[in-house]
């Protein structure tokens, strides 16, 4: 049985999971309000710069040095989405 | 259930009105559950369980009621507004007047992709318990288990509209979807990849529930990489609504859900039975239900590429299918010969008991393996680990001899332990309730109401619904009761308050799940007004003047004020001494500004000329006010039951359950009524 | 399995700030040793009693709501389960007629939603009210009377729902935009 002395900061990986929601709802928005328009495409691409710039704050904010480790995983899965959702905005 | 096939036009009758009544019974039933959870998971464990060491079912109910309280709203809306559209013809759906069918599409799915997570995330959570004691070690990666869970929940709300891949919609919107239903398989997978791993680094013992456990991680497996190939869209362009799909959604489904269940049937059995289910004939009952699903299922990837459609009565002989379809029949009866045996097994072994169970059949390490009476555990122990009973082994007897947390009954009332959400240290003892009738009398009244409204008998509907709201009332009579005792001892000496008032009490979480709850309808339904003012922005009229408007927004902050100043002026009164009239009146000054505000707005918007039934504006305002005009209702009753409290004396200083929860819910509905008159008259402007 | 006994003696909370104010040295004080007075066990099951015959209809307690609510949800999955097995029968061989294209679009819209709505998430529901409390080693869960109303809101309302079928009111268009019948 392990002793389970320290707190796990979970505030870090769920906000980066907000982050990415809100990222994909207004390149959602944005692909519907312009359908077929390549300004939709550049919403999408503008958008990711602070989506991403968020991570880097919250790797700072949560003194994330590894991604081995909760919150280093968690603003990992929440990056992959993130660029993941910027690819059709780019090669589709 | 899609629109136009389910408006007035093509199915009339009251079919589709029994189907949304239907539905709307699950919506209750299901976001009372999601309050209960919440709650309980947060605020109810035992002292020492810190969220590190809950259960991992715990985790996944929690995950699971998050989700209920965000997606189901979208799904009540949904069925609302179809509801209105065949009732009094709003055109939310319909084309020719500014609707479009597939706003019920997006509304539907963005609950309903969410919903199979909701469905799956539970028995995920079994899962992870099953397999801890099936292969007799700690799960490995608790962590990351709970990480994926949380993961799981966000990313299956941002995969809704690939249900929708063959609308039409613009091809990058089908990728930002398709992109996320690939993301969302990763958490999955890290879920997975832990249960395998705890079954390769313990030494697994070949029970009823080990087989259900490995068959299903196999099956739901194989439905999740079909899951992944439907969400390349060209590759759906192919088998939406073949029979690729049917394969995919029962492999998911059966693996992730049904199969963990029959899991749980035979674990958790010992809890509730006087006797163990057979181990011989489970055998036999999950041999035949693996065999026949693949029999059954596995065929019908082919049927589907071979163009096979879904929902089609019969099929051409000839084409390739004969053989294979079959196949599949032969499958469906295989499956309910091993449910059938399972029910023979059922119907001779198991007796319902809530005290001589049979027991920690197969060495389960969590607290629900205590020694338990119709009183639930005789003491509530102190937590030290993630499996106590495996790392304490006195653990059960000094549970039954009374050695931990409240032994006995303080109050001589129904009791638990109320702890605070993260370290679960223990802040006050909550009184609960005993047999009520009003419960069950309310419940089948509110369906009576419903069922009648449906069936057009409107004068029976408007008793049955008196009686439910007498009922309520009556049950909620006997909540918030002054207590004799102010504190009491829970063992040892621990002396904790009896209930308490404020932000820390059970009750304000309730309200805050509720608050959150409208609050989602009411953005849905904002997210309505917006895409169709985005489909067919023509039909937009003027709104009313912005001095009305401006009106109507100072007619709610008055409400809010009011709300609040009630509350300020209850907290400025001693204890124990009767406050006056003042508190509820000025509750019920803030309720009547409420009836001010949304009458002035509903005229309005009458008076600018809207007609809810020409346009899609028309309908989605007026489907924003009718949420208003309920909300301000039942405030006004909740108003007026305070006054009859206060009253009878029953509303004293400095702070009052009831009182809180009145004019919060005041409050509440004064912010939602500002959202629903500023966003529809301020956008798009006149 | 585990590494030991534990020691009982360390605090359980070791390493922890607390987190309400609460003194967590108050933990070394469990398990008590004094043994506990005559009577409380009796006193707690009076409490906890609960009635029978028509009473159980009154009842609140997650253990009774739980496996009430396991046992309707059971009974939808058997029923919507046998409407599967009537349109397997349909589909075994081709251009049969045991069950034709409207009552087919009943069998199979009424498959689909009692299995989704008034099994899958009951189902899952029912499970968690009948073993979080005890896994959290709670007496009941926090709202007891709101648990039942949930469960005979469900009980009553998918009854009616699933009833519609035989009384001739069934809805035949479960999620299809195409045509579905073929004439």
């Amino acid at each position: 049985m392990r002793d389970y002395r320290n707190d796990i900061d979970w505030l870090t990986p769920t906000l980066a999971l907000c982050v990415w929601a809100a990222h994909f709802l207004l390149l959602w928005a944005a692909s519907i309000v312009f359908p077929d328009q390549p300004v939709a495409r550049w919403i999408a691409a503008i958008l990711t710069l602070p989506a991403l710039g968020a991570m880097w704050w919250l790797c700072r904010r949560g003194d994330v040095t590894s991604w081995v480790s909760i919150p280093g995983l968690g603003i990992t899965i929440a990056v992959v989405g993130i660029l993941f959702s910027l690819l059709p905005a780019i090669v589709g | 259930m899609y629109p136009p096939l389910t408006s007035l036009t093509y199915s009339p009758g009251i079919n589709t009105d029994f189907w949304l009544l239907g539905i709307g019974f699950i919506e209750i039933s299901a976001i009372a559950g999601a309050i209960e959870i919440i709650v309980g998971v947060l605020r109810t464990r035992a002292p020492g369980m810190t969220l590190d060491r809950m259960p991992m079912f715990a985790w996944a109910m929690l995950v699971f009621a998050v989700m209920i309280v965000i997606a189901f709203p979208s799904v009540i809306l949904g069925t609302l507004l179809l509801e209105l559209e065949r009732a009094f013809n709003w055109p939310f759906f319909d084309p020719a007047r500014g609707g479009d069918p597939l706003l019920w599409q997006h509304l539907f799915w963005f609950f309903g992709h969410p919903e199979v997570y909701i469905i799956f995330l539970p028995a995920a959570g079994l899962m992870s318990m099953m397999v801890a004691t099936v292969a007799r070690t700690e799960l490995v990666g608790y962590r990351l288990n709970v990480l994926a869970l949380v993961a799981t929940g966000f990313i299956s709300f941002g995969v809704w509209a690939h249900h929708m891949f063959a609308t039409g919609m613009p091809r990058v919107s089908t990728g930002y979807f398709s992109a996320a239903s690939m993301a969302v398989s990763l958490p999955a997978g890290i879920q997975v990849f832990c249960w395998i791993a705890t079954l390769a680094a313990g030494k697994i013992r070949w029970s009823t529930p080990a087989l259900f456990v490995v068959g299903s991680i196999g099956i739901f497996v194989m439905g999740g990489l079909t899951g992944v190939m439907v969400g390349m869209v060209p590759f759906d362009w192919q088998v939406h609504d073949t029979y690729f799909i049917v394969a995919h959604l029962h492999y998911v489904l059966l693996g992730g859900m049904v199969f963990p269940m029959f899991a749980a049937f035979y674990y958790w059995n010992g809890m509730t039975s006087k006797n163990a289910l057979s181990e011989r004939m489970g055998k036999w009952v999950f041999w035949l239900m693996f065999t026949g699903l693949h029999v059954t299922f596995l065929p019908m990837h082919l049927t589907g590429f071979m163009g096979m459609p879904r929902r089609v009565y019969t099929y051409l002989p000839d084409r390739g299918l004969d053989l294979l379809n079959l196949v599949s029949t032969i499958g469906a009866f295989v499956i309910a010969a091993g449910v059938l045996l399972f029910l023979f097994d059922l119907a001779r072994r198991f007796r319902f008991t809530t005290s001589e169970d049979a027991g920690n059949v197969y060495g389960g390490g969590t607290l629900e393996w205590l020694p338990t009476g119709m009183y639930s555990t005789r003491s509530i122990p102190l937590v030290r680990s993630r499996e106590p009973l495996w790392d304490d082994p006195d653990i059960c007897d000094d549970v039954a001899e009374g050695r931990y947390f409240l032994p006995n009954t303080v109050t001589g009332l129904r009791e638990t332990i109320i702890t605070s959400p993260i370290n679960a240290e223990p802040q006050y003892l909550q009184l609960m309730p005993g047999p009520s009738p009003w419960p069950i009398g309310a419940a089948v009244f509110t369906a009576a109401f419903f069922l009648a409204l449906t069936v057009q008998a409107y004068a029976f509907s408007a008793f049955a619904g008196v009686v439910a709201l007498v009922c309520v009332l009556r049950w909620l009579w006997e909540t918030d009761r002054p207590i004799q005792q102010e504190t009491a001892d829970i063992g040892a000496g621990i002396v904790v308050p009896i209930a308490i008032t404020g932000p820390s009490s059970h009750g304000w979480w309730a309200l805050n799940t509720l608050m959150v709850v409208m609050g989602m309808i009411v953005f849905m339904a904002i997210f309505s007004y917006l895409y169709l003012y985005g489909i067919n922005p023509e039909v937009w009229i003027a709104p009313p003047s912005l001095p009305q408007t401006a009106g109507i927004a100072a007619l709610l902050v008055l409400a809010l004020g009011s709300a609040r100043l009630s509350r300020r002026i209850l907290a400025s009164k001693p204890k124990g001494a009767f406050p006056g009239q003042a508190p509820w009146l000025m509750a019920a000054i803030g309720a009547a500004l409420l009836g001010a505000a949304i009458w002035w707005d509903w005229t309005g918007w009458s008076g600018a000329g809207l007609d809810p039934t020409a346009s899609g504006q028309g309908a989605t305002v007026f489907a924003l006010l009718a949420f208003q005009a309920c909300t301000v209702a039942i405030a006004g009753i909740m108003a007026l039951y305070l006054g009859y409290r206060s009253g009878r004396g029953l509303l004293v200083g400095p702070s009052n359950v009831t009182l809180d929860v009145v004019v919060r819910f005041i409050g509440y509905a004064a912010l939602q009524g500002l959202a629903c008159a500023l966003v529809v008259r301020l956008f798009p402007g006149g | 399995m585990s590494t030991g006994p534990l020691d009982r003696a360390r605090n359980a909370m070791e390493g922890r700030t607390s987190e309400t104010g609460f003194d967590h040295e108050l933990y070394r004080l469990f398990p008590t040793h004094r043994p506990r007075p005559e009577g409380e066990v009796e006193e707690l099951e009076k409490i906890w009693d609960n009635p029978t015959g028509w009473g159980l209809l009154t009842v609140v307690n997650n253990n009774y709501i739980g496996f009430f609510y396991v046992a309707a949800a059971f009974l939808f999955f058997l029923l919507a389960g046998i409407l599967a097995l009537g349109m397997r029968v349909q589909l075994a061989a081709p251009l049969q007629d045991f069950l034709p294209p409207d009552t087919y679009n009943r069998f199979f819209t009424m498959h689909g939603t009692v299995m989704m709505f008034l099994f899958a998430v009951p189902m899952v529901e029912a499970i968690g009210i009948m073993l979080l409390p005890q896994m959290l080693a709670a007496r009941d869960l926090p709202f007891p009377r709101l648990s039942a109303y949930a469960f005979w809101a469900y009980f009553v309302g998918g009854l009616c729902f699933f009833a519609s079928i035989f009384v001739g009111w069934r809805p035949m268009a479960a999620g299809s935009c195409i045509r579905h019948s073929h004439r």
